[in-house]
């Protein structure tokens, strides 16, 4: 049990290091305070100019600022600027740092509702579709310290198993550490897996008002279906130009990769 | 049960057929297999989608193995079934073979939405020349070689030619004949710019008329009749149209002895030969004028001839979230497939969708006749009152030389509160509901802007917050060692000791028996039982007595007989180590046995409840 646990945790470790090399790559230079050009963008966007706010949102994005209430309100003028495929991807984006955040979710559902195409999610496996979700309703952030909190409590039993002779005793804590061991692993997977997932940029959005897509990753392959702007697809398979993708509904084809935006 | 296997197979051939209808580029010639010398047409199609879309056109090289006598010209249609407008384009060419074989037609390409679609490509057989002579003899003639003068000619014959912009023409195409001839396939329509053609008739039986024209008696045929609609200002032309023709004419013999021929002019004799004529004719011109400036209303689209409107609202007494149809119908005499929506301010908080559209149209007195009609879905979202103003629809009416306005009757509907059972429900439904909302306002600044969150865990903080509890777990087993070191577990051992203890000063007490030694007898024996409960139930000395070893062996739920057992043994050793009175033999052995059972119980009953 011992030896899975650290082969989990070097591959946690390699994950973030790589994360943190890609990060250290991005300058942050101070030009003018980010967040009074925030407030500007907000202002802006109050007034009705989206499109000052957009550019002004995209600069901090393009100087190497982030977070959720950038791509929030960057997703809420894209959204008012009539661009939707760009506001769903800001908007996805935002949900990534807070996958539960309701007025994300609520505007996600409003842009959509403006959207053309209309999929009904292919139906999953009871427990598929738990784990789908529970695995996306949370950052890899809370697994980690879910995983941090039940180490704790596995600490705490072996000391009670190794250090009391009281044979009750014993066979209680030796029980919770099997338990929380287990639920340990469960997070620390979750947690890389997670992170993998999201570093991966396996989800994208579909910009153009519609792509075609094929049955073969060139152009002149037949034509299975149409996609429009602002459907998310799960990215399946990369070949240069082109891209596998899947839909909700389970359908599957190759498209223009310049037709999608990575979330 | 073979059925289902068959119908599977259907399937399997139709769902291609059904894609089949999006965006196509093809390659296609009238005909695969040419005798060298003739004519055949190539011809590239990019239909399906919006023309628009297209651009750049990439020619192929013909010249390798044809003559390009004449292209490419290019033509569109749009066409509109069922409300679904499909459209095409193409570019033809006009070729010849070099040399007799097997060729291949090669691929033309065309940027279509960003995309390259490259066309198929069509093998040409190439045949040697086929005489078409009826004896055999006569040699087939180039077109031009044989004049048939005002025998056999085509006209096109408009019903008028100074036309009002989106005021019908209708061109009728005649074949005049003096000889006999045979049509060949197929005919093709020219192109157009700046009309919009429709066919009025293109039968395909030909019927000859008798008809005088410039004083000579001719069969005509009537080829075909095409509306036009203009869709420009200007002197416009139609472009010849052109049909080929094969006549079978005498053939004169040239041998210069002009006797010889005139003698010899017998039918018998003469050869007759098939000819191939192209027949072409003359261009249209037709002068297209402005529509009148005045009395131009504001709402006017540029729609031309007679029209009625008809407006209806299938139900004005509903719940929110019910459904209503409002239709609206267009019907007379114009250019009905170019029909737009008519305009509608739909009021607010009522959601409507695209119009599902209907047509129905044909030719008929010189335009085109029939209705279309546009049936919107409307879902009022909040109870009260709604009204949908008057919907207007301008046109010009041709016939008055005026402007025209249709308006309809507003439409009021009273929204009763909505059943919460019907927000419920599928997909599309949670769709509608969100069509309704905004997105929720704008977020302030924070504090301090992030840098995007590479969502991991920085190493140095991971390693750290994993390796904690183990330390802790570490340094914990530490200090416990050394806190039972130096404190030993003394209640442990005397409870491991107890019964070994017990049995020593059993057997003492014994000797103390047998050897009449009665002070020593009792104060061996009560040690013993003392000893063993103080020692087995870790109670110290001090607090020990009757009552409280009862109250713990009640604590520890044992048997209720044993605790009794107990009890009359410490009873029994107190009793008789304090009385005056001398105890018998008897009584004093079974005090021994007594205290013996009362520890042999103890031990077995703490023994199994600890396992």
């Amino acid at each position: 049990m011992k030896r899975l646990m650290t082969l989990t945790v070097l591959r946690v470790a390699c994950i973030v290091a790589a994360a943190l090399m890609t990060a250290g790559g991005m300058p942050l230079r101070a030009q003018e305070n980010p967040s009074a050009e925030f407030q500007r963008a907000v202002e802006h966007y109050r007034a009705a100019e989206y499109g000052d706010a957009i550019s002004l949102l995209m600069n901090l994005e393009r100087r190497g600022y982030g977070g959720y209430l950038l791509h929030y309100n960057l997703g809420n003028a894209y959204y008012k600027n009539g661009e939707l495929g760009r506001s769903i991807l800001h908007l996805e984006k935002a949900l990534l740092y807070r996958p539960q955040d309701p007025d994300v979710l609520h505007n996600l559902k409003v842009v959509r509702a403006r959207t053309r195409d209309r999929l009904e999610p292919v139906p999953l496996l009871f427990f598929v579709r738990w784990w789908n979700e529970f695995r996306t309703a949370y950052t890899p952030g809370t697994f980690f310290i879910v995983s941090v909190v039940l180490l704790w409590i596995l600490a705490a039993a072996l000391f009670v198993f190794f250090g009391f002779r009281n044979i009750v005793l014993r066979r209680l804590a030796m029980g919770l550490g099997i338990f929380f061991g287990v639920l340990f692993i469960l997070s620390v997977v979750l947690y890389s897996a997670r992170l993998d997932e999201l570093n991966a940029h396996r989800y994208a959005v579909v910009m153009p008002d519609e792509t075609v897509v094929r049955s073969t990753p060139d152009a002149s392959g037949i034509e299975s279906f149409k996609v429009h702007e602002g459907l998310k697809v799960h990215i399946m398979e990369m070949r240069d130009a082109f891209y596998r993708i899947r839909l909700a509904d389970g359908k599957t084809g190759w498209i223009r990769a310049s037709a999608l935006e990575r979330i | 049960m073979r059925t289902p296997v068959y119908g599977i197979i259907l399937l399997v051939l139709i769902v291609p057929l059904l894609n089949a209808q999006e965006v196509q580029f093809t390659c296609s010639v009238d005909r695969t297999e040419v005798p060298v010398g003739e004519k055949f047409q190539v011809t590239y199609t990019l239909s399906g989608g919006n023309l628009r879309s297209q651009s750049d056109f990439n020619a192929p090289d013909l010249n390798r193995n044809f003559l390009t006598l004449a292209g490419p010209s290019t033509s569109q249609q749009v066409r509109i079934i069922n409300g679904r407008m499909s459209s095409s384009i193409s570019w033809t060419y006009v070729l010849q073979p070099r040399s007799t074989g097997t060729f291949t037609v090669p691929s033309a390409s065309i940027t279509y939405d960003g995309e390259r679609l490259t066309s198929n490509t069509v093998s040409v057989r190439v045949t040697r020349a086929v005489p078409q002579s009826q004896q055999g003899r006569s040699r087939q003639q180039e077109t031009g070689k044989v004049d048939l003068g005002d025998n056999l000619f085509i006209r096109a014959i408009p019903s008028d030619t100074d036309v009002y912009l989106g005021e019908p023409l209708t061109v009728t195409y005649k074949l005049y004949s003096r000889v006999a001839f045979q049509l060949e396939n197929p005919i093709k329509l020219p192109r157009m710019v700046g009309f919009w053609s429709e066919d009025v008739e293109s039968p395909t039986q030909l019927r000859p008329r008798v008809e005088v024209y410039n004083g000579k008696q001719y069969e005509t045929y009537m080829l075909r009749k095409v509306l036009y609609f203009p869709t420009q200002t200007g002197e416009l032309t139609i472009e010849p149209f052109e049909v080929g023709t094969t006549v079978r004419v005498r053939k004169r013999r040239k041998t210069g002895d002009d006797f010889y021929d005139r003698f010899f002019s017998d039918p018998f004799l003469d050869r007759y030969e098939s000819i191939k004529k192209t027949l072409l004719t003359q261009k249209v011109r037709v002068n297209v004028r402005e529509l009148p400036e005045n009395g131009r209303p504001n709402d006017f689209s540029g729609v031309v001839g007679d029209y009625e409107m008809e407006a209806t609202l299938d139900r004005n007494q509903l719940k929110a979230n019910e459904t209503a149809t409002l239709k609206v119908t267009l019907r007379g005499s114009g250019n009905i497939r170019l029909l737009d929506e008519p305009e509608i301010t739909f009021p607010a908080g009522v959601d409507h969708y695209d119009p599902t559209i209907s047509e129905d149209a044909r030719p008929e007195a010189g335009t085109l006749y029939g209705s279309k009609s546009f049936e919107y879905i409307l879902v009022p979202r909040y109870a009260g009152k709604v009204t949908v103003p008057p919907i207007t629809f301008s046109y010009f009416n041709l016939e008055r030389g005026e402007y025209e306005t249709l308006e309809s009757p507003a439409f009021t509907m009273n929204i009763a509160e909505g059943d919460a059972r019907q927000r419920a429900g599928t997909v599309e439904q949670e769709y509608i509901d969100y069509l309704a909302m905004d997105v929720r306002p704008v977020k302030e600044a924070p504090e301090e802007m992030e840098p995007p969150d590479p969502f991991g865990i920085p190493l140095p903080m991971l390693i750290l917050m994993y390796l904690f509890p183990f330390v802790a777990f570490a340094g914990a087993i530490t200090w416990k060692q050394r806190y039972d070191r130096i404190h030993g577990d003394v209640a442990g051992l005397k409870r491991r000791r107890a019964t070994r203890v017990a049995e020593k000063r059993l057997r003492n007490s014994r000797g103390f028996l047998d050897a009449g030694d009665i002070e020593a007898y009792y104060l061996e024996i009560a040690r013993a039982l003392w000893g063993y409960v103080q020692d087995k139930l870790s109670m110290p000395t001090s607090s020990t007595t009757i009552a409280t070893v009862i109250e713990r062996l009640e604590q520890l739920a044992l048997p209720v007989d044993l605790t009794e057992q107990m009890k009359r043994a410490l009873e029994g050793v107190e009793f008789a180590r304090f009385s005056s009175t001398r105890a018998s033999e008897d009584e004093m052995r079974a005090l021994y046995d007594m205290v013996r059972d009362a520890i042999i119980g103890l031990e077995e009953a703490m023994r199994g409840g600890k396992t």
